[in-house]
């Protein structure tokens, strides 16, 4: 019997471990807190759309700047992938270029009336879209969309035209800036 | 308690006939096989003995006979349809005249002891999947396996994740006892499926009442526990080996036992357990990326010491690779809307792979557990449990930059639980049992997996007190219990708007459960069993903190801090009707008012983030109601075939908002009709016993209860599944195999289940035909 209480007390305090241990800070490597477009073309100055949530999701709002582009006119747009969320700002972009052929940004205008083409390939000659031709006709007030989609099937059906109905895949980005043509 | 038996053989060995042979194989072995409830003799059953290799059945009055035995050691199996396979180890020293009892009974309610002392329990309604079930089924994992109780159903996502629900009641819910001690692990994801192997299991049964309060956890219903048996006193090494392969998915199953159980020697128990399995396949194409792998292995050591005292020791390690359809990893809500409107999900292949890559979980669960016994008259005894479990968990996402191999979430969960029990039976007919539980949680997140933790790390420490009163005669026998809880946590968490800034909670619940019920036996064919329970459970801590995108589930999911106690009242009432021949009938119903029930519920908020918009989602309280009917009904048309038919339903309601609760099953009819060959088919040199064809047929209503608004579409369709399975002992030479075919959806149906998690990307599982073989040695 006395036996049995000792053995019994052992075990109780072999299970009393104290273990406070706090989480370790991690630095969500994959983060992108901006993404820059630089629409550059004709005798215009630049014009830069940009999406900010530098305190990634939830927290403070994302800042959202839109542009005005020139009616009738061809601009190349350059993309910029960003994580700001530390001093030290990544530039994710690279490494979308290092993976080309897992990746692709499909651009969408609403309400507008412009065209957009691919200016850039992957390794094995489809598409990337980090570098594209945007085509605006007349004035008008909407939106473009851009999307950058993670593994997409890219020999689908319309994807390489631009079309991401087919394109599966996970969204790494889809922002949406407010466009004036005029 | 896990050191029970469930009566299945009494042997007695009556009287020696005649004097001792004077030829070393001249005894001569005869017997009866009797129904051990009834009485009644048992024709056609099998009886083979190993040794000589000779095998016949029993005639009309259960009699068999065997001439020319040696005498010395001798293994006798006997084989019943409807009965679990039963192996005896004699010492014939003459000619010996047996009575064997089996036990026909697929009900059992009460519990005996390893000794045979007689030990009270909570009065409970349970379904039991017996051993050679579990056996005859051996590629399905824990939660298909309990599929075949009513009442039981399961949340899939694909064939390899599968996680019970039970009455409505699941993840946090739902407590599951692998071996007497509470699975602890990371319950609460819909996507976490328990981490048991069902084959080290001789037994498994869900109590289906108001809820035992023996165990730590949640107390709100249903038990469900997975045993392995005790080792049978045998002086040899005996085992088995079944090997079973599966065409959907090309799945290769093998589980070993092995056992030793010498007189007053330490008894062991190994068992081994390999699966390897590739992609299914609905209807018409393949899921890539479904494979699954899986190691296990369990030691259990048994000893007794001077009649008194009995150890035993139980170490499990459970070790699995489980891959996620491809197609249902998805970004944001317009990647759900292209992929609801696909045909096909995205990353469908032609081909068949047994590959897995991310998405994927890779998860390893490990048990070791000690229990003490002393026995200080026969009434009275004292057991003490100490376990520790240690929980690994890590799910891959398919990442940028080379990180699909560093795993986007690792949980590490460390679990220790110590128990002592006293229990004293007096004044004849009284029962008492008094325990006290102290269980500790250490939840860690491993750094490095360069994501914000879904959930944070927490110590928990438990303690509960319970007792339970019964007073039972022969008709009438009354039960109570109560038991009170008290939590202590600490909690150590990133908030997602400042992710360098560490926050902490203290939180302290204490639960009070009370029980009480009574059974009543009307007559010898009829009974019922009424229970009225309250019961309350602290919050989960994904439902307290969780934060961030659920892949997947395409939403934000929040914890709230601010979440109080579940408070349950549920009430059950069962009723069972034996006319002891050819009709059983047994309906159980239950009525369960949950206050303060949490759920995940959608905000109505969109939340903009760089990858899109998401849709909030927020634990919040509600009240609940569940109402719900199981019923199960066996008849035997002719002494060879069996009509088995089982309904269950519930019916789930949020009381605040008038709504149907989500993932709630609907009805579900399911009937099997079998037909057995009492009589034992020889072929050439080869003799089929026990021959048993199976058809069987399900249908599983559509959830109509659930609005189009309360979900991304429409619940799936009404859907009916028909399969087959053949059984067989089968003799061929010295030998004997337990052989099956089972064939699931025979006529490859297209469908989507409204419980399975991929039922928004992909259909079903199409065809499966499972061949398998056990060979006991």
């Amino acid at each position: 019997m006395k036996n049995f209480i000792y053995l019994s007390l052992l075990a109780c305090a072999l299970t009393f471990t104290s273990c406070d241990d706090d989480p370790e800070v991690e630095n969500p490597e994959e983060l992108i807190t901006t993404v820059i477009a630089t629409l550059s073309g004709g005798d215009t100055p630049d014009v830069v759309l940009r999406f900010e949530d530098t305190d990634g999701d939830g927290g403070n709002e994302a800042t959202i700047t839109g542009g005005t582009l020139a009616a009738n006119s061809s601009y190349s747009l350059e993309l910029q992938f960003l994580d700001e969320s530390t001093s030290d700002v990544e530039d994710i972009t690279e490494e979308i270029a290092e993976e080309d052929d897992e990746h692709q940004v499909f651009l969408a205008f609403g309400g507008l009336n412009a065209t957009w083409t691919y200016n850039d390939q992957d390794g094995s000659g489809n598409p990337l879209g980090l570098s594209t031709t945007v085509t605006t006709g007349d004035a008008g007030t909407g939106t473009l969309t851009i999307t950058l989609i993670h593994e997409p099937e890219k020999s689908a059906s319309g994807v390489s035209e631009g079309d991401i109905t087919n394109a599966g895949g996970e969204t790494d980005v889809e922002v949406t800036f407010p466009v004036v043509i005029e | 308690m896990s050191n029970t038996i469930y009566g299945i053989v009494w042997l007695f060995v009556l009287s020696s006939l005649t004097t001792a042979a004077q030829e070393e194989c001249n005894t001569t072995i005869a017997g009866k096989i009797l129904d051990q409830s009834t009485g009644a003799a048992l024709s056609y059953a099998n009886v083979f003995i190993e040794e000589s290799g000779a095998g016949i059945s029993t005639d009309s009055t259960g009699f068999f006979l065997f001439k020319n035995q040696c005498r010395g050691h001798l293994h006798m199996s006997i084989t019943h349809i409807g009965c679990e396979e039963e192996y005896l180890h004699l010492e014939i020293e003459s000619d010996t005249l047996l009575a064997i009892y089996l036990n026909h009974t697929h009900h059992l309610i009460e519990e005996l002891d390893v000794t045979g002392r007689y030990e009270a329990v909570i009065l409970e309604e349970s379904s039991v999947i017996t051993s050679q079930k579990i056996k005859d089924r051996q590629d399905k994992s824990l939660g298909n396996q309990l599929e075949s109780i009513s009442g039981v159903r399961v949340i899939r996502k694909g064939a390899g994740l599968a996680k019970p629900i039970v009455h409505g009641l699941t993840g946090n819910r739902l407590t599951i006892l692998n071996n007497g001690i509470a699975q602890s692990g990371q319950q609460w994801g819909a996507d976490h499926a328990p981490e048991i192997d069902p084959l080290v299991a001789q037994k498994i049964s869900v109590l289906k009442g108001v809820g035992s309060l023996e165990y730590p956890g949640s107390n709100l219903g249903p038990v469900l526990v997975v045993e392995p048996s005790n080792i049978k006193l045998e002086p040899h090494i005996h085992g088995q080996i079944n090997y079973s392969f599966n065409t959907n998915g090309r799945g290769h199953t093998i589980n070993s036992s092995i056992q030793q159980h010498q007189e007053n020697q330490l008894a062991w128990r190994l068992n081994l357990t390999a699966k390897k399995s590739g992609d299914s396949k609905t209807a018409e194409y393949f899921l890539n990326n479904t494979g699954v792998q899986e190691l296990n292995a369990a030691l259990q050591l048994e000893k007794s010491y001077s009649d008194n005292w009995f150890i035993d020791f139980y170490t499990s390690t459970f070790n699995t690779e489980i891959g996620i359809l491809r197609g249902s990893l998805i970004g944001n809500l317009t990647d759900l809307g292209f992929a609801l409107e696909a045909e096909e999900p995205y990353y469908t292949e032609e081909n068949f792979s047994y590959s897995i890559n991310a998405p994927r979980q890779l998860v390893s669960h490990h048990l070791a557990k000690v229990q003490v016994k002393k026995y200080i008259d026969d009434d009275t005894w004292m057991t003490f449990k100490a376990a520790f479990q240690a929980n690994n968990r890590r799910e891959f996402d398919v990442r940028r930059g080379g990180r699909s191999t560093t795993p986007a979430l690792h949980l590490l969960q460390y679990t220790s639980f110590t128990e002592f029990k006293y229990h004293t039976n007096f004044s004849r007919d009284w029962a008492f049992k008094i325990g006290y539980q102290y269980n500790f949680i250490d939840n860690n997140n491993v750094a490095g997996t360069g994501n914000l933790p879904l959930i944070p790390n927490y110590v928990s420490h438990e303690q509960g007190i319970f007792f339970n009163l019964t007073k039972s005669n022969e008709r009438l026998e009354y039960s109570v219990g109560s038991r009170l809880d008290y939590r202590y946590q600490s909690v150590a968490t990133f908030p997602l708007s400042g992710p360098t800034e560490l926050v902490r909670y203290q939180n302290r619940f204490a639960n009070v459960s009370g029980i009480a019920g009574i059974k009543y036996l009307i007559s010898k064919r009829q009974s019922f069993l009424m229970n009225l329970g309250w019961a309350s459970r602290s919050p989960g801590i994904n439902e307290l903190y969780s934060q961030g995108l659920h892949q997947g589930v395409s939403g934000i999911e929040e914890g709230n801090i601010d979440l109080d106690i579940e408070r349950s009242l549920k009430t059950s009432f069962s009723y069972s009707y034996d006319n002891g021949s050819n009709f059983q009938f047994q309906a159980l119903s239950y009525l369960q008012y949950i206050d303060d029930y949490i759920y995940l519920n959608p905000t109505g908020e969109l939340r903009l983030t760089i990858r899109g918009s998401f849709p909030v989602f927020r634990y919040i309280q509600t009240d609940a109601r569940l109402l719900g009917l199981d019923l199960e009904s066996n008849i035997k048309i002719t002494e060879q075939i069996h009509l088995e038919l089982k309904y269950s339903n519930v019916i789930a309601d949020d009381l605040d908002r008038d709504l149907a609760i989500i993932d709630i099953p609907s009805h579900k009819l399911s009937s099997s009709i079998q037909y057995e060959v009492a009589k034992a088919i020889e072929l050439r040199k080869t003799r089929f016993e026990n021959l048993k064809i199976e058809l069987n047929h399900e249908y599983n209503a559509r959830q109509n209860r659930v609005l189009d608004s309360q979900d991304f579409t429409p619940t799936p369709d009404a859907y009916s599944l028909v399969g087959l399975s053949v059984t067989s002992n089968i003799l061929l030479g010295n030998q004997r195999f337990r052989s099956y075919i089972s064939i699931d959806n025979l006529f490859n149906v297209s469908y989507r289940d409204y419980l399975n998690r991929l039922r928004y990307f992909a259909d079903d599982l199409g065809r499966n035909i499972v061949v398998g073989s056990k060979w006991s040695f």
